[in-house]
């Protein structure tokens, strides 16, 4: 599933996946709770095999919808393909 | 250091009928009473606290008689209705931000039990015949108990309150906190705040920055909370061990969770950037663990200005220059006591 799939599943709402990219996750946008943002890198975690929690550090993959797609397209990439790796990890 | 393994349940939802009291409130002439072994048990969570909530099938006329029996004013979060348990677990944890895996569920129906154990398997499942024996396991034990934490279901009325305004509120959430009017009081940690500091350390997950125990000597700079809606307390701390030279390093941060939502983390981690800065230290460090449960955290550490230095195992540090005296943000009013 995409980055905005997830996004749409984990907030309960499927007009979600077909908002803009430039739309902020946090504050000034979907305004994400932090139990929300915990739930949603969990599911992408299950479903790429991309820890963005883990990886990014300084977090600014959560800056919008489009910089959270691409940070977990460019990893995913990286490991070459989200479903091996997962699998790989058991 | 070393990590909290434990986990622990910070609020125990229960069904009602056939649960929490013997047969069915819709065929009852009012209210059953409620069993003596489940009343027993709602004051000790009562007196560690851990708070209470209701995932029940009825309609919400009875969570109304609820409210007006001798069980009024226990229950946070309470959800009535014909749906599935394992949905009215997921809303209770989203209104009180906890994770599933602070949740233990009550249920004397063997297919909710089933439900919930397949489908939310962080949750702790119980029969209400293992209520009694689950109260001594250490996911139960709170440890030292503070007046702040026996008055924690007051603390979420406060907030359930806060909340409806916020849903009816008509701007920006900044604006919403600033017509909350949100004071904060930051102060030295004194010896009486021991427990209460131990009990952060140790309760805390989405806003404690190690995981590790409350160090045992330095300094550490705590934070009160209060707003139109009512008085928090003591909700965060931040200790550094080695409080002098030119960088000071924060070993932990631990802030309540319904604090750490009202954007404490930034407000204490400037108060301590401005101490070090008024004693010469020219550069803030704080340590804190990788995990994805700790990400509101550090999500409060960006707020404040906070930049990942680098990386030891799964261990980070996060620094703040201090050539210029950093602000407080402008939707809270700080007072400082040094």
């Amino acid at each position: 599933m995409s980055v905005p799939g997830i996004l749409a599943a984990v907030v309960g709402d499927p007009a979600v996946a077909g908002l803009p990219r430039d739309t902020p996750l946090l504050s000034g946008g979907l305004g994400l709770d932090s139990v929300t943002v915990v739930r949603l890198l969990a599911e992408i975690r299950t479903a790429t095999g991309v820890d963005v929690a883990d990886l990014d550090l300084d977090l600014d993959a959560l800056a919008t919808i489009g910089t959270l797609t691409d940070f977990v397209a460019a990893h995913r990439e990286q490991r070459g393909g989200g479903e091996q790796a997962a699998d790989a990890q058991g | 250091m070393t990590a909290v393994a434990t986990r622990l349940v910070k609020v125990v939802v229960w069904d009602l009928d056939g649960t929490l009291w013997p047969g069915v409130a819709l065929e009852s002439d009012g209210l059953p009473a409620p069993y003596p072994a489940a009343l027993a048990a709602l004051d000790t969570l009562a007196a560690r606290g851990i708070l209470v909530s209701v995932a029940s099938r009825n309609p919400a006329e009875v969570g109304e008689l609820v409210e007006r029996s001798a069980l009024a004013g226990r229950f946070v979060a309470a959800q009535y209705g014909w749906g599935r348990k394992v949905d009215a677990l997921r809303r209770i944890a989203a209104e009180l931000d906890l994770a599933l895996d602070a949740l233990a569920f009550v249920d004397d129906d063997p297919m909710e039990r089933a439900d919930v154990e397949r489908t939310l398997p962080e949750v702790t499942v119980l029969a209400p015949d293992e209520v009694a024996d689950a109260l001594s396991w250490p996911e139960f034990d709170p440890g030292p108990v503070t007046a702040a934490a026996r008055s924690r279901v007051d603390s979420y009325r406060q907030r359930e309150h806060r909340r409806a305004a916020r849903s009816a509120f008509d701007g920006s959430e900044e604006d919403f906190l600033r017509w909350c009017e949100l004071r904060a009081t930051l102060r030295p940690a004194a010896t009486g705040d021991r427990d209460r500091l131990v009990e952060l350390a140790r309760r805390t997950t989405q806003y404690n920055s190690t995981g590790a125990e409350l160090p045992a000597g330095g300094e550490a700079v705590v934070l009160s909370l209060a707003d139109r809606f009512g008085d928090d307390g003591l909700v965060g701390m931040a200790a550094v061990s080695t409080p002098d030279g030119p960088e000071w390093t924060v070993d932990l941060v631990a802030v309540s969770c319904r604090a750490g939502g009202r954007g404490a983390v930034p407000v204490l981690l400037t108060g301590v950037a401005r101490l070090a800065r008024s004693r010469g230290a020219r550069r803030l460090s704080v340590l804190c663990r990788l995990t994805e449960r700790n990400v509101p955290i550090r999500l409060g550490l960006k707020q404040a200005g906070f930049t990942a230095a680098g990386r030891t195992g799964d261990v980070a540090a996060y620094t703040l220059d201090l050539a210029e005296s950093p602000a407080y943000p402008g939707w809270i009013t700080v007072t400082e006591q040094r």
